[in-house]
């Protein structure tokens, strides 16, 4: 599965540059030459410097520092709420697919009240109940993203459930272990990549549009979606104040989701002839 | 007696809606008897419930009404000793990500076999599929499908059961493929001792290898051969329906042109 995207070269290219933002995520309190919430005042909008690489905002705070620690809000949190959100789907889905029935009828019609809202209604009369926060934000995403996620899965567990193979093992009564790690994960493991790699792009959007309305991370922690929020207030004096997290965030997102795209082609059933 | 079937009946609902249920019966009271040893034919056209009678038999699908009967010899054994499955779609009954030798050696792992004891075992039986141990490492899509036959045919015959269930386990190969598939299939039960419950559609794969041959239509068992010499003056019309296109399809090649 590794060789083959690593064999597509837009897909190495993005798993390149995001495994370049991580590593610089976790080793932002090395690299990053300042404090992210050290603000000087005599720095008020520092031009472009060795010492301020991409100057300083309004509140004469490191910006490139502020970017490198965003990478650990915005990037890291996107990257937890995918990886709840895939377990628990999965989980979910292999149940409703797997035991089928009444469960199955009940967990899909719960799938469907879920599916009936549009997400980002969902998520912000989630955060309106939970309160601001980050641990709101990933709950709502979560519960957001989850019934598509029970859907997808619950599917392709059907549908490999009525291939021979798996009628074969339930003929001689195989161990259920064998069917969902020999069976079932090889099977849909591509299915849920490609389904992860094109919606972390979907959670970064929206950590950051929940930051940028306030409703995220509380200040002053850097986060990117706050850092525009903020440059927003001093657009017409120092419109650059805006471009630096609105760039970062436009290439990171760009970046999923080209992923994501090439992923699907090279795992999309149809494709491989 | 090796496997009794008494009276299954199976119907299945039509249209996916929660008001209105109508049901479609697939079986109509099916009932026959499996004796050890022996290859029982059920020949009937596509749709006839063939394939479901065979589920009901494997215990996949529950039947509605009636039961299926093993003998006291064999009721006890674990389901892996007691039977096994062919089916006609070889691309499908094995999963495209697993290699041969462990599609072979999944019904092993329910017996006490070491680890280099089912290794030796699945070379045997790659021989004696008449395929070579250095296939083991090759995935299905290296295969062709009278080799990925061959690898299902050596995956049910592994744990030794008693009975194995072939559903048209010919039907997709080809016709010089499908007598040497055959006369593989004859040569292992007599080696094995094996009864064979052999579902098809085609009357001259039938009474190659069948001891007996039912002719099943719409759900019922409509006619018993028991002597296959007697084949030719089946009574039921459908069963002379499939005679009469076999004997025209054989016209066609043996007689010259007029």
């Amino acid at each position: 599965m590794m060789k083959k995207l690593l064999a597509n070269r837009v897909a190495s290219i993005c798993l390149l540059i995001l495994s370049a933002f991580t590593l610089a995520g976790i080793f932002a309190p090395v690299i990053a030459p300042h404090d992210p919430n050290l603000s000087d005042f005599t720095k008020f909008f520092a031009p472009i410097s060795w010492e301020y690489p991409l100057g300083a905002d309004h509140l004469g705070r490191c910006i490139l520092s502020r970017l490198l620690f965003g990478i650990r809000t915005t990037l890291f949190y996107a990257f937890l709420t995918m990886l709840i959100t895939l377990s628990v789907g999965t989980v979910i889905g292999i149940i409703s697919g797997y035991i089928g029935g009444k469960l199955d009828n009940v967990i899909m019609r719960t799938c469907d009240m879920l599916l009936a809202f549009p997400s980002e209604v969902m998520v912000l009369s989630l955060i309106g109940v939970l309160g601001p926060g980050i641990t709101s934000i990933i709950i709502a995403n979560f519960i957001a993203k989850l019934p598509w996620y029970v859907r997808m899965i619950r599917s392709s567990v059907i549908r490999f459930n009525h291939q021979n193979y798996v009628l074969y093992s339930n003929t001689i009564e195989t161990r259920f272990h064998y069917k969902l790690f020999r069976h079932f994960f090889p099977n849909i493991a591509s299915e849920i990549a490609i389904l992860a790699s094109m919606d972390i792009g979907w959670i970064i959007l929206s950590i950051s549009t929940l930051s940028f309305l306030g409703l995220g991370v509380e200040l002053p922690t850097p986060e990117w979606g706050s850092m525009l929020s903020e440059a927003k207030d001093v657009l017409l004096t120092n419109p650059e104040q805006m471009m630096y997290p609105g760039v970062t965030i436009m290439i990171v997102v760009a970046t999923c989701n080209l992923l994501g795209d090439s992923v699907r082609e090279l795992f999309d059933p149809k494709a491989q002839a | 007696m090796l496997v009794s079937v008494q009276n299954i009946r199976k119907s299945f609902a039509v249209g996916d809606s929660w008001f209105k249920k109508s049901r479609h019966e697939v079986l109509k009271g099916v009932s026959f008897e499996l004796f050890e040893g022996e290859c029982l034919g059920l020949l009937g056209e596509s749709g006839s419930g063939k394939s479901t009678l065979g589920k009901v038999i494997l215990g996949i699908e529950n039947p509605d009404s009636g039961e299926v009967v093993f003998a006291d010899a064999i009721s006890d054994l674990p389901s892996h000793e007691k039977m096994s499955v062919v089916f006609q779609d070889y691309t499908s009954s094995v999963n495209p990500r697993l290699r041969v030798e462990e599609i072979i050696s999944e019904p092993l792992l329910r017996t006490q076999l070491t680890h280099a004891e089912k290794k030796q075992k699945v070379n045997e039986l790659l021989v004696e599929v008449g395929l070579s141990e250095s296939m083991k490492t090759r995935f299905p899509h290296q295969l062709s499908g009278g080799q990925l036959q061959r690898v299902c045919i050596a995956r049910a015959i592994a744990p030794s059961p008693k009975f194995i269930l072939l559903d048209e386990a010919v039907s997709s190969l080809d016709v010089s493929v499908q007598a040497q598939v055959l006369d593989l299939l004859a040569n292992l039960k007599q080696r094995f001792g094996l009864s064979y419950l052999f579902i098809t559609h085609d009357i001259t794969v039938a009474a190659y290898l069948c001891n007996r041959i039912l002719i099943f239509q719409d759900g019922k068992v409509v006619e018993q051969v028991d002597d296959l010499n007697n084949l030719a003056h089946a009574t039921n019309n459908y069963a002379k329906q499939l005679l009469s296109a076999a004997h025209f399809l054989e016209r066609a090649f043996t007689e010259p042109a007029a």
